[in-house]
């Protein structure tokens, strides 16, 4: 499966968490990758493990609990699972960014958007002078367009809107121009507008700076516009990999179906009944070792179904799909 | 007759500084919007966040005194009735909150907080309310075992539920749902939004439903009305407002929509900026003003009162944003 194309790897990553109730598995064997210059998006509901497959990615996992148990994640040639951390932290923010979706949360509340900018251009450029940190800041701040940069710099997070919130931290992402930006519902808590307006401005500086996205979301309408490649994830596995014109046009997997039939599109009749899929992702200790849709899916199950894990097959040229004999067609 | 009527309502919240504190400017979060709802009928009310559309619904349930205009519900005056003159009406008009985790009290069961409407009202001894609280946790979806857990143990869209459990309680007449599935996954929003629709065709419930998803709100209405920045710029039923939107801010709100189709990618006319603050707005049509629109100078002074283009299909007059 390893295309020389392709800037990140993972494969077959297995990530955990001890807990008092004993080690909980909340991604379960994962596989895919990232096409060099291309947006790959992450989609399923909360608690599917989108986040922590990104948390992996960046060895950002909560600490002591969270571990990685398996897999590879290969980088540029480095595997990022066995990487010492000394070498990760000059590889994060430089290499490999990350952007969240709270930037209250994110950005430090007690320091000015500048010092945040600075610190992360020193962080990896000790001798970068002053004069020059500061040049850098303010044309990156422009890229990501932020009106009156120069005056902006000084303020403080809570002191800009939401939106300006989320450039400011794009900027901090992008100023050491990374060859993979992963962004965690980066839209997520803005009104439509400002999601269009941050979409756009991502996609823009990817162009610009030639780098890969991958893009975690739960809203299959921001796939849809800005993805190229598409990962549907339920309960800690993937049931579903393709390019986004496959997937939107021939989805296979029951899962996958009824996240698209559950958005509500403006050409439907007003107050018809919306298709739902029934129930909830169960909580990681109910995690089956077989299909984990069939309770949600409506359909029977047979006793081994729900105990051997499906085998995730291409079912057409880089389509791919967790094999429940049930849930996929 | 409608049930509820409001005019030319105004909720201005005054700025305080100064070493005095006293009031330096006024803040007006929603400035002059008259608006009407009928029996079993779904209004719904989008805008960007800032533009006023939450305190438009506390207004309107009367959790804020407004500053000016006439609220009428169910033929009453209820503008400015006392805190004990709106308890018994209240009954009447409940509200459902975008976020469950934090409208819920965390310190008390699903079955404390499903009796308090009751208990507040007096209604009930504690046999029936029991029971009561069954057949609400019914109505919702959820099982009876649920009334002695804390909602801490349930999922979002569980939650949601328990509010809207607790918002029928006293079978109203009124329900304000300030963005009741923002917060949710769009399967778990599809649930909750096919469990609304159900209970108003059950109860003959009218609707005052907030949201910034479009989407949404074309979906659960009858007629929907845009705001910007503390006013109504344009009403109308919801199909005839998403296909032929008049005012130029209505037509933004519809472009930035994401489609869930990757065919139909197309380039965007975005909006620059935020919703400004509305303290101090702008004088005349306060979207023209965002857009730099050059005819936006006309607009100052002009009476910018909704006008019907077509039938029921009201609109900002300004000359700015509307051909």
């Amino acid at each position: 499966m390893s295309n020389a194309s392709s800037i990140l790897q993972v494969s077959n990553l297995v990530t955990g968490f001890d807990t008092d109730a004993g080690r909980m598995i909340a991604v379960d064997g994962v596989s895919f990758e990232v096409p060099q210059g291309k947006t790959l998006g992450i989609v399923g509901e909360s608690g599917c493990g989108k986040s922590v497959t990104a948390f992996s990615i960046t060895r950002l996992l909560p600490q002591p609990h969270g571990k990685i148990l398996g897999g590879s994640i290969t980088f540029g040639g480095k595997d990022l699972v066995t990487l010492p951390h000394e070498e990760m932290r000059k590889l994060r923010g430089k290499n490999i960014s990350m952007i969240f979706q709270e930037p209250m949360t994110a950005l430090n509340p007690v320091q000015t958007i500048g010092k945040q900018l600075a610190e992360a251009i020193l962080l990896h450029d000790e001798k970068c002078k002053p004069s020059e940190v500061l040049a850098r800041s303010i044309d990156m701040m422009k890229k990501v367009r932020i009106p009156a940069p120069d005056q902006r710099l000084n303020e403080y997070p809570h002191q800009l809107s939401g939106g300006m919130r989320q450039r400011a931290m794009i900027a901090m992402a992008l100023i050491n121009s990374p060859k993979l930006l992963i962004a965690d519902e980066p839209t997520t808590a803005l009104d439509v507008t400002v999601q269009a307006q941050i979409l756009a401005l991502i996609a823009d500086l990817q162009k610009e700076m030639g780098m890969s996205v991958v893009l975690i979301t739960h809203d299959l309408g921001v796939i849809a516009e800005v993805c190229d490649e598409v990962v549907v994830m339920y309960a800690g596995r993937i049931v579903e990999r393709a390019r986004v014109h496959e997937l939107f046009a021939n989805a296979r997997h029951a899962y996958t179906r009824g996240l698209l039939d559950s958005i509500p599109k403006l050409e439907s009749r007003p107050k018809s009944k919306l298709k739902a899929i029934p129930g909830n992702v169960p909580s990681i200790a109910d995690f089956k070792p077989g299909c984990r849709f069939a309770e949600r899916s409506g359909k029977e199950h047979t006793a081994e179904q729900l105990n051997t894990r499906p085998a995730f097959t291409e079912v057409s040229s880089n389509h791919w799909v967790e094999n429940c004999p049930i849930c996929a067609s | 007759m409608s049930l509820l009527k409001i005019q030319n309502l105004k909720q201005h919240f005054p700025v305080r500084g100064g070493v005095l504190m006293r009031a330096v400017a006024q803040c007006k979060a929603v400035d002059g919007v008259s608006l009407e709802l009928g029996t079993g009928e779904t209004l719904g009310l989008v805008g960007e966040s800032g533009c006023g559309k939450t305190t438009l619904g506390k207004a309107i349930v009367r959790l804020l005194k407004p500053t000016e205009g006439l609220i009428e519900f169910q033929g009453e005056d209820i503008t400015r009735s006392s805190m004990g003159k709106m308890r018994p009406m209240r009954r009447h008009m409940q509200m459902i909150f975008q976020d469950p985790a934090e409208s819920l009290n965390p310190r008390h069961t699903v079955r404390d907080i499903l009796e308090e409407p009751f208990v507040v009202q007096g209604i009930g001894t504690r046999n029936e309310r029991r029971k009561w609280v069954a057949e609400l946790l019914d109505k919702v979806g959820l099982s009876a075992s649920a009334a002695d857990r804390f909602p801490f143990e349930f999922s979002g869209g569980q939650r949601q539920r328990i509010g809207i459990a607790r918002a029928i309680a006293l079978k109203p007449k009124l329900i304000v749902c300030d963005e009741p599935v923002s917060a949710l996954d769009v399967s778990v929003q599809s649930q909750v939004l096919n469990l609304l629709l159900d209970l108003q065709r059950e109860m003959g419930l009218s609707y005052l439903f907030i949201a910034h998803g479009l989407s949404v709100v074309k979906h659960m209405s009858d007629r929907v009305a845009v705001m910007y920045l503390g006013k109504i710029v344009e009403l109308a039923p919801a199909e005839e407002l998403y296909q032929n939107p008049r005012h130029a801010y209505t037509k933004a709100l519809l472009d930035a929509i994401p489609t869930p189709d990757p065919t139909k990618r197309r380039e965007r006319r975005l909006l620059s900026g935020d919703v400004p603050s509305p303290i101090n707005p702008p004088a005349g049509c306060a979207f023209g003003h965002r857009m730099k629109n050059p005819r936006w100078e006309s607009s100052v002074g002009m009476d910018l009162t909704l006008k019907e283009m077509s039938p029921s299909h009201w609109v900002q007059p300004c000359p700015c944003c509307t051909e």
